[in-house]
């Protein structure tokens, strides 16, 4: 190849100069707090979150350095931040929103991928990559639970998502922006793969996306 | 360090690394590549007697009361003989009926539906399902950390004390690895040391006739999800795959069980609704229902004669291996029974 450089320009790339990669959930701008109600999709609705956790997939370039996983979970601050290798400072890699198919398909994982973690459906085969869950407060006073369960590695079920390029080690994903597409009134309950779960994936996706 | 301490040092590294990679598994000549990646989970004796303990070991269920064993016995071909359904933890009785464990490293689905993709997680089905163990794996961990027994099973195995879900179900799966079948008339056969009988010989042309399709040889299965023709049943309603896909192509489709060591693990079918094998022939024979959709491999009734159902019936009672069914390495290890005496 003329110019290999170039190819890295086209990659989702994103630069690891720092040590560390931050998450920041967010609503319309603000830190993201448990336990504090936002305004709901329609007029007159709130809407609180009460679990958020989801699998983030570090994926450096070239075979050298392994791939990791992170289960990042609202309930636990320690987990939003993912220190980087010493050996991926200088590394581009990108970014994975869930497990890939292949790590799927290896067995019993350790660490953010063991089992106990209660992010692995007990039912049939899979990581469940996303776990949204909260309740839905009606203007006429209806309290409506809502619970996302999303994953599924498979063929067009498959969740997996990949983040944009970002250079600056803080990911802030705007969960406004998926409540934006998603009416938990509408839709309460995905639990399982299928098209709502890649519905809901993409719009997960669209929450690390830098356009407003 | 001194040059004897130094040498006692190399000397335990060396045996560590060798107790670690020990296990040999003793592939079958006569099997197909296994479907298992042994690199991701390297067989050791200690593991897999690790896998052993907690495979009879009522600590996996959330009143201690059921094992894997209580439903998959090593007597029965590691099924639960005389149940149509398995009963669970309180009594509670399931849908379906306890599949016979033989040759899983060669199995790429588990469960009568396929819900499991990989033997590693399959255990966290009946550990989690509320008429089984009604338990969590994180439950599981938790107790085992709890007790040293198994914390020294574990340093054994793994070179630490920890317990994790991931060791939890890599030393299930490895002693589940090691419940290879392959020394029936059958095998004995291919390997030139056994002759079929006239009656055995021509249940074996049959067989290649009507069944290899899906049961197919040597391991008698091809760990596919098919439909057979069974009427579903009315009260349990169970529709299979679709259960998981939630697809209508799905409907009845059943994984094609292996057909190894069937006089230890009657009843038949998903449902055990079947006592005999004579009554499986009739089923074949007859009974094969357009309502659960048959794909090409069984388009209708075989319509086979009665000496022909015997015939057959004397070829699959060569796929019994009591070598296999009373291999004492596979039974209750009785270390289990001293520890719950304590």
């Amino acid at each position: 190849m003329k110019y290999p450089g170039l190819l890295l320009l086209l990659l989702p790339v994103y630069s690891s100069a720092q040590q560390t990669l931050s998450v920041q959930p967010q609503w319309r701008g603000n830190l993201l707090e448990t336990g504090r109600f936002y305004p709901g999709p329609q007029s007159g609705d709130s809407l609180r979150i009460d679990v958020l956790r989801f699998y983030l997939g570090v994926l450096p370039s070239g075979e050298a350095i392994n791939h990791s996983y992170h289960l990042i979970d609202l309930a636990h601050p320690e987990s939003m931040h993912i220190p980087l290798k010493p050996e991926m400072a200088q590394t581009p890699f990108t970014l994975l929103l869930g497990v890939d198919s292949m790590t799927q398909m290896d067995g019993a994982g350790g660490g953010a991928l063991d089992p106990t973690q209660g992010m692995y459906w007990t039912w049939q085969s899979g990581y469940i990559h996303l776990k949204l869950e909260g309740i839905l407060h009606k203007a006429e006073g209806r309290n409506i639970p809502f619970s996302y369960h999303i994953g599924g590695f498979e063929g067009k079920d498959n969740t997996l998502q990949r983040i944009p390029a970002d250079q600056s080690g803080i990911l802030k994903p705007r969960l406004d922006i998926l409540f934006r597409k998603l009416d938990p009134a509408l839709l309460p309950e995905v639990m399982s793969p299928g098209t709502k779960a890649v519905m809901i994936s993409r719009a997960w996706k669209d929450c690390f996306s830098s356009e407003p | 360090m001194s040059r004897r301490h130094r040498i006692i040092l190399v000397f335990t590294l060396l045996s560590a690394f060798a107790s670690y990679q020990n296990y040999d598994l003793s592939i079958p000549a006569h099997f197909p590549p296994l479907h298992y990646n042994l690199k991701k989970n390297p067989l050791s004796e200690e593991t897999v007697q690790l896998g052993r303990l907690l495979f009879y070991d009522p600590i996996l269920s959330a009143d201690s009361s059921i094992s894997c064993a209580s439903c998959h016995s090593s007597y029965n071909g590691f099924a639960h003989t005389d149940h149509k359904l398995s009963h669970g933890i309180h009594d509670l009785v399931g849908t379906r009926n306890a599949p016979a464990l033989c040759n899983l490293g060669w199995q790429p689905l588990f469960m009568w539906d396929g819900a499991h993709r990989h033997l590693d997680m399959q255990a966290l089905a009946p550990i989690s399902h509320p008429r089984e163990m009604g338990f969590s794996i994180a439950g599981v961990v938790q107790r085992l950390e709890e007790n040293t027994h198994y914390r020294q099973h574990f340093y054994r195995a793994f070179a630490d004390s920890n317990v994790s879900g991931e060791r939890v179900l890599k030393a299930l799966a490895q002693f589940q690895l090691t419940l290879i079948s392959a020394d029936s008339k059958y095998d004995k056969m291919l390997r030139g040391q056994a002759r079929f009988s006239e009656q055995e010989a021509r249940g074996y042309q049959l067989f290649r006739k009507h069944c290899n399709a899906c049961h197919a040889e040597p391991l008698f299965s091809n760990y596919q999800l098919n439909a057979n023709g069974l009427p579903p049943d009315a009260l349990l309603n169970d529709t299979g795959r679709m259960g998981i896909t939630g697809k209508a192509a799905d409907r009845y489709r059943f994984k094609t069980p292996s057909l190894r060591n069937l006089s230890y693990t009657f009843p038949y079918m998903h449902d055990g609704r079947f006592q005999t094998l004579s009554a499986v022939m009739q089923h074949y024979s007859e009974g094969v229902s357009a309502t659960s959709s048959p794909g090409t491999a069984l388009p209708g009734p075989l319509k086979l004669s009665s000496t022909e159902k015997v015939d057959l019936v004397s070829f699959l009672l060569t796929l019994n291996d009591s070598a296999f069914v009373f291999n004492r390495k596979h039974a209750y290890p009785m270390e289990l029974r001293t520890y719950w005496k304590k």
